[in-house]
């Protein structure tokens, strides 16, 4: 049997980056992927007959062309597509919101509410910018091991250091102020109107269970704008057929290159021998042997799951234990007649549609997750790909995804844990924790539609067919831990050298040869590809220290 | 406020010193008596009856008890037989100790293991993923230790349902006493011929009954904490904090012990693909040994009284044993210090557990021992031996 | 006429005090203006109502630095402070959780409900103390600025990294973990018993804006963590006479040294000429002459209200304005008949002589702070109980009780209403909430005080009532602290200093803020030692 340089646990968009990466260097490469298709959570499949659906991820703004190159992507392997909209907030009554990428449009919009909003917003957009840039080159370089800053280590701290400070000194000390602020202070600070402040925090939220006066949300708006052009909102972005075709043209790349990718492949078992991992185990009883093996599933599926509990420490298990998975986002998809009943509606819906009239919805919103109860008028993110490709969909019909929060992967069923409940059983990290289920799913896709029906009235007539996706399903679907589409929250505390879990940056394990590519490692999720990079590129450099020493 | 034991209502009345201290906050006797010698020879010369009831006990039952236990320790925990005991150490993953204590195999998936101080965050911590479950049992369970050279004849009459006699060193059966079921390890602090007896609460004073009176014919007598100490120093049986500290309350790096530091090396059992807490730190340590070790000293009695007598004293050391740290010397430069010392009834010799630099650890070593003579410090000359200090055919034959 | 000294001190709270202290004692020639009749700010003990001293806001001691004590020589000077050991959090179903210096006991009181966090227990105790022993070194220091970096600052950074990559990495992760997690998620580490991690996060809470579960609480429990009495982290005391003879002990320090403290003298504003102070203009028009004036007020009046605003760099304006206070908290100051009666371990126990903590679950405090963000008071606040007569006698008649509640949330902004309206109610909200739990309270209140932030910054100037001069979160710290560029206790106008809780290291009846600051403009004018972070 032909042993493998490498194999790779999943087909996400990440591992296909980091399979890219290692192909193009020589080496054999197989990726394994359990479902039908690659990518993941950016994948795009036939959810209604004849449509292809973004099944979670929908926008692939974060991701920087620049690096096609690098991943091998040929110049016209991608069309993108950017429509006049970058958001627009529903206000209730009819009234709505719009960030143009014309900047003057979205000043005369923005106007309409406030006037010194409208000339304050020009600054603000540049100022997300370049906060953007700054907070880059942290996440375009490996995060600094802190615990182990060797001479070597600390060699290669100098260069995003000295990138840091070509962007000013003042603006690094300026980022590590704004970093940890709630998005509802840095907005505050800028904007008098709610409908503008609401519809900017939301891109405070993804990655998080928090609402929008949590600290950390800044990072999060900055995180979200380091694709470049967030137009003060996020980067924006999609694709010609869905945000499937990057994947689909990451994986045509590495195959390109002669790696081998096997969709329908469950990985059972990471197999460890001697405190190595040495090769995979799949679900039919196959073993592939590997010069390493490369994760791209969560950190706590990885090594809980797939290597096993007792084959790690249990100081580091606990560490993993401890790493906060909290899938807060369900996803419904739509299979409408036409496009909702809104003036402009192919204008303005072409980019993110928002419910979120004003900071205080989302905070409401954010409290039911606190109790892990779903939002009873829940945050809606909707986007209807249609306008970017008609060819996903029949002629004339049209899909709508929606990304729901809050509905909690944690309900809490009982409301308080007695005081007399006993000790919990041997090694339960999180008691009292009930997934998604039931009447519950029934109760989330009627208030939904009841939200719906508020902000975008008639859409409710136009639904022909419908797809709910928990948190649940995406983690019994995808194998997302909790239902965590970050593979772990983006909150200050699980950033960079603490990502995933403190001591272990820089995508390496206490497995030796083993090693992690997901979202779950530095620089952290999104469709940015930029774990998937740094992974390899810190794969290649341990081959090449094993061989000089 | 201290918790009374299941004993209490025996051992208070006999508590005739009202000496009591705080054992993981259970009052214990330090003595029953004014002093200790009459326990302490009881325990060399017939049997001495401790109440251990506060040592922290556990179960670990389940299809993968044996590997949890195996992964907890670093003895081959697999190797160990129904029916046996186990005295071992455990670490945490940079192979510094946690604890140590005893692990009594009851079934091919039952054990139960003793510890000085609560570990059972940490065994179910250690259990993620396996099949095992672990339980604090300690309320659940009373113990006395019986130990001494008449302790086999006594158990003999008092147990019924097992072969006390046949029971081998580390050995463990059930029986029962009276009709109180009880289990008896051969097992103890004492380095004597000697018993540990684990029984329900509600039947603890029952068996206390049954064995004073028995034992009256063999010299028994209760016991406490002092002479306990001096007779576990004999024995060269290290205590926890004392002679080592946990990595969990050492604060400090430096504070911190592995088994070999320890002494305790023999008791770290690696093997090809066995993956115990520690085990890799233990490896690399064992290929690169610490700087520290372990020692047990004898000091020259005649040169401590000669101390004393320059003063027109007698020598003050005789009597309880000391957990006092005194620095070692060699050379005029200080090479380790004693944790644990004590004059030793039945060999007539002062006695150390050290930790010293490792190039002192070997038997003939001669190093110098700190002793205080009215307010003045001097040194008095000190040599390496082997542990135990006090080893009769008796504990194991 | 006026005189000429060489430093006036703006507020004679004890920061402004401390820093008084030291300048005095380095022979400069110094004057404390005080608005109110007493000294202390908000560290004042006052009998509001015969026979009963209140320790009106703040109630404990535990932040005030060793080396101020010791330099100072407070002991001599009057400061006795008596130990505050047992936390008593009793539940609403009739159960409590009473932890108290006996280890055991404490043990086994967390392990009625679970022995693993009985045991986890230990494990947070020492892994606060390694975070305490970390950030210890901050509280000595002067921020080093990393966007100037001159060579002080370079130094300083050199150092400070130093410091941090010198500890253990787990340390060094803990501590990250600390400065950016929520108080309920970093307790989630270690506890599954919800009354332990409630009781526990409600010092992340204390003096700020967030509930339990906001990221940035768990750097407040560690504020609370790193006080040190006789060498033991985390130790809580309570000042013989109340927290008003803390400063009256630093006042009469001060004095000997030779400072001259003035009361019932509001500064109205500074005086500054060619963007140097000349001195300080008095409510009542009368002006004194200083080399330098150091401000020991929170950073909106130091910066906005005393100096005009042209004076200043846009910038900083900006900053300050952006910086955040948001008092969060009031207090309810009774005098009480009798001791309260606790139905979860009635009689008069020494419970008494400890805290009683009003915070039987997350959830509660979560749901007390959702009811402050949307500008309410809470229904069913979180309360922080000291009794002090309990530990000190002559805090009332013989027999008789001061009770001191902390309480909170009370927004200083209401979204309905004024503090002047809803100040009885608020009272009632606190005393209905504790009746709950000691069912004779209602009956044996002498009097009752109300203390809400619109209280606290009418009486004590402290803006938005916020008792911390502005919140501890990670952007208001350190070299943040109050703005960047001016963390180093200098202003952009040269002569005019500040030396209050609002710069670094923060709040809580520290003097840290006021020392450091002595250390500076001694450096600045050329005296003793104190060039540190030039």
């Amino acid at each position: 049997m032909k042993k493998y340089d490498a194999v790779l646990v999943g087909a996400g968009h990440n591992a296909l980056a980091a399979a890219c990466v290692l192909a193009r260097r020589g080496w054999k490469v197989l990726v394994l992927e359990r479902r039908g298709v690659v990518g993941g959570v950016a994948a795009t499949e036939e959810v209604f007959p004849g449509c292809r659906v973004n099944v979670a991820a929908q926008d692939a703004g974060l991701f920087r062309r620049e690096l096609g190159d690098e991943f091998g992507l040929g110049a016209r392997a991608l069309e993108w597509v950017h429509p006049p909209a970058v958001a627009t907030s529903l206000l209730g009554g009819g009234d709505r919101l719009t960030l143009w990428r014309d900047p003057a449009a979205t000043r005369g919009e923005i106007a309409r509410h406030s006037r010194a909003d409208a000339s304050g917003f020009p600054e603000w957009a540049d100022y997300l910018d370049s906060m953007a840039r700054v907070l880059r080159v942290g996440l375009d370089h490996p995060a600094p091991a802190l615990h182990d800053l060797t001479r070597r280590e600390r060699l290669r701290l100098l260069r995003p250091l000295a990138q840091a400070a070509r962007l000013g000194r003042r603006r690094v000390v300026e980022l590590l102020r704004v970093l940890p602020l709630p998005a509802r202070d840095l907005l505050d600070d800028r904007f008098a109107g709610d409908a503008l402040k609401g519809m900017l925090a939301t891109t405070a939220l993804p990655g998080a269970s928090h609402g929008p006066g949590a600290m950390g949300g800044a990072f999060r708006m900055l995180y979200h704008a380091t694709g470049g052009h967030a137009h003060g909102f996020r980067s924006s972005a999609f694709l010609k057929g869905g945000v499937g075709a990057l994947s689909e043209a990451l994986a045509a790349a590495a195959r390109a290159r002669g790696a081998e990718i096997r969709t329908g492949t469950e990985v059972e078992r990471i197999i460890v021998e001697d405190g190595a991992a040495t090769k995979v185990l799949l679900a039919g009883g196959e073993e592939v042997p590997a010069h390493c093996v490369v994760s791209g599933a969560d950190p706590r599926r990885t090594f809980h799951d797939l290597v096993g509990a007792p084959q790690l420490g249990p100081e580091f298990n606990r560490k993993v234990a401890n790493i906060q998975m909290r899938g807060t986002t369900a996803i419904l998809h739509l299979l409408l007649d036409d496009l909702p009943p809104l003036d402009d509606a192919e204008q303005r819906l072409a980019g993110h549609t928002l419910v979120a009239p004003t900071l205080d919805y989302l905070e409401r919103a954010s409290d039911a997750a606190k109790y892990g109860r779903c939002s009873p008028r829940p945050h809606l993110d909707i986007v209807i790909p249609t306008l970017h490709d008609p060819t996903l969909a029949p002629p004339g019909r049209h899909i709508a995804s929606i990304q729901i929060r809050y509905a909690p992967y944690h309900l809490r069923a009982t409301p308080v844990r007695g005081p007399h409940a006993g000790p919990s059983p041997g090694g339960d990290f999180a008691p009292g924790a009930t997934p998604l289920a039931g009447d519950i799913f029934d109760e989330l896709l009627a208030r939904t539609c009841d939200t719906l029906d508020e902000f975008l009235p008639g859409t409710r007539d136009r639904i022909l067919d419908h797809r709910l996706v928990t948190p649940l399903d995406l983690e019994s679907e995808f194998g997302l831990t909790c239902g965590d589409e970050y593979h772990g929250q983006m909150g200050l505390d699980q950033l960079a050298f603490m990502r995933p879990v403190a001591g272990w940056a820089r995508h390496r394990t206490p497995v030796e040869r083993l090693f992690l590519c997901g979202a779950g490692t530095h620089p952290g999720g999104g469709v940015t590809c930029m774990p998937g990079r740094l992974a390899a590129r810190e794969i290649l450099r341990a081959r090449r220290h094993a061989a000089r020493s | 406020m201290l918790l009374e034991t299941p004993f209490h209502p025996r051992t208070a009345p006999l508590c005739h010193s009202r000496r009591w201290r705080n054992w993981s906050g259970y009052a214990s006797a330090l003595t029953y008596e004014p002093g200790h010698e009459y326990e302490y020879y009881a325990v060399r010369s017939g049997a001495g009856l401790f109440d251990i009831s506060p040592l922290r006990k556990y179960e670990i039952a389940g299809a993968d008890a044996a590997a949890l236990v195996d992964r907890v320790v670093t003895r081959n925990a697999l190797e160990c037989p129904v029916g046996r005991v186990l005295y071992t150490p455990w670490c945490d993953e940079a192979g510094k100790m946690i604890d140590d204590g005893t692990v009594q195999r009851l079934g091919e998936d039952t054990f139960r293991v003793t510890s000085a101080d609560p570990c059972l965050r940490w065994f179910q911590d250690c259990a993620l993923g396996m099949d095992a479950a672990v339980r604090d049992i300690t309320r659940e369970l009373a113990a006395l230790a019986l130990q001494g050279p008449t302790s086999r004849e006594i158990l003999e009459r008092v147990v019924t349902g097992a072969d006390v006699a046949a029971l081998p060193f580390f050995g463990l059966t059930g029986g029962s006493i009276g009709a109180a079921p009880v289990t008896v390890t051969r097992t103890g602090y004492t380095g004597d011929l000697g018993y540990e007896i684990w029984v329900r609460p509600e039947n603890a004073v029952g068996v206390w009954d049954a064995l004073a009176e028995v034992g009256r014919g063999y010299g028994l007598a209760p016991a406490g904490l002092d002479a306990l100490d001096v007779a576990r120093i004999e024995a060269g049986l290290l205590l926890k904090d004392v002679d080592y500290v946990s990595t969990w309350t050492a604060l400090i790096e430096s504070r911190k012990s592995s088994p070999y530091e320890a002494g305790l090396g023999w008791a770290v059992q690696p093997q090809p693909g066995r993956d115990f807490v520690g085990s890799r730190a233990l490896a690399r340590e064992a290929a690169a040994p610490s700087e520290w070790g372990f020692a047990g000293l004898e000091v020259e009695w005649p040169h401590i009284e000669k101390r004393f007598a320059a003063v027109g004293l007698p020598p003050l050391m005789a009597g309880r044993a000391s957990r006092e740290a005194v620095p070692i010397y060699a050379g005029g430069k200080q090479v380790g210090y004693v944790t644990s010392s004590t004059f030793s009834p039945i060999l007539k010799k002062y006695i150390a557990l050290a930790t010293v630099r490792r190039e002192f650890t070997r038997p003939g070593h001669r190093v110098k021992f700190e002793l205080t003579v009215e307010f003045v410090r001097h040194t008095v000359p000190a040599r390496v031996v082997k542990t135990p200090f006090f080893d009769p055919a008796r504990k194991r034959g | 006429m006026t005189r000429r000294y060489d430093v006036i001190v703006i507020g004679g709270g004890h920061n402004g005090l401390v820093h008084a202290a030291y300048l005095a004692r380095a022979g400069l020639d110094v004057c404390v203006l005080e608005a109110r009749p007493l000294v202390g700010g908000a560290t004042v003990t006052e009998e509001i109502f015969p026979g009963f001293q209140y320790s009106v806001f703040s109630y404990v001691v535990s932040l005030m630095r060793p080396d101020i004590i010791r330099e100072l020589d407070l002991p001599r000077h009057g400061l006795a402070i008596l130990p505050l050991e047992s936390t008593l959090t009793p539940l609403p179903d009739g159960d409590r959780l009473y932890r108290d210096a006996d280890h055991h006991r404490t043990w086994r009181e967390i392990a009625r409900f679970s022995i693993r966090d009985a045991e986890a227990y230990d494990d947070y105790g020492r892994s606060l103390f390694y975070m305490a022993r970390a950030v210890k070194y901050l509280l000595d220091i002067v921020p080093p600025d990393p966007a100037r970096l001159a060579p002080g600052d370079i130094s300083g950074m050199l150092r400070l990294g130093r410091h941090f990559l010198g500890l253990e990495p787990d340390q060094l992760h803990l501590l990250a973990k600390l400065m950016t997690m929520s108080s309920a998620d970093f307790l989630e580490e270690w506890f599954e018993t919800d009354v332990l991690k409630a009781t526990l996060s409600a010092s992340g809470i204390i003096g700020t804006f967030l509930g339990p579960r906001s990221p940035g609480t768990a750097y407040v429990l560690l504020h609370h963590y790193m006080g040190e009495i006789d060498g033991h982290f985390r130790a809580w005391g309570f000042a013989k006479g109340g927290t008003g003879a803390v400063a009256r002990a630093i006042a009469s320090a001060a004095r000997e040294a030779g400072a001259e403290i003035r009361t019932d003298a509001p500064v109205a504003r500074v005086l500054v000429q060619n963007g140097r102070t000349t001195g300080v203009a008095l409510a009542n028009g009368d002006e004194l002459r200083a080399k330098v004036v150091s401000s020991s007020l929170d950073p909106r009046r130091t910066f906005l209200d005393l100096v005009d605003e042209g004076e200043l760099p846009d910038e900083v304006v900006q900053g300050v304005r952006g910086y955040r206070f948001r008092g969060s908290s009031g207090k309810v100051n009774l005098a009480l008949d009798a001791a309260p009666d606790f139905s979860c371990m009635p009689g008069h126990g020494p419970h008494l002589r400890g805290a009683v903590s009003i915070s039987p679950s997350i959830d509660y405090l979560e749901r007390a702070y959702d009811d402050a963000r949307y500008g309410d008071f809470s229904r069913e606040p979180y309360i922080d109980i000291v009794i002090p007569s309990a530990i000190d006698p002559a805090m009332a008649p013989p027999g008789k009780h001061v009770m001191s509640c902390f309480v909170q949330y009370a927004p200083y902004e209401l979204r309905e209403g004024t503090w002047d309206d809803k100040r009885e109610a608020f009272g009632d909200t606190v005393i209905d909430t504790l009746a709950r739990y000691a069912p004779n309270l209602k009956d044996i209140i002498l009097h009752r005080q109300v203390v809400t932030p619109l209280d606290i910054e009418r009486t004590t100037g402290l803006s938005q009532g916020n008792i911390f001069q502005g919140e501890l979160t990670p952007s208001q710290l350190f070299f943040l602290r109050p703005v960047a560029g001016y963390a180093k206790y200098r202003t952009p106008v040269r002569g005019y200093y500040q030396c209050g809780s609002g710069t670094h290291p923060g709040g809580g009846i520290m003097g840290a803020p006021g020392k450091l600051a002595a250390g500076v403009v001694m450096g600045d004018l050329g005296r003793g030692k104190g060039r540190r972070g030039r």
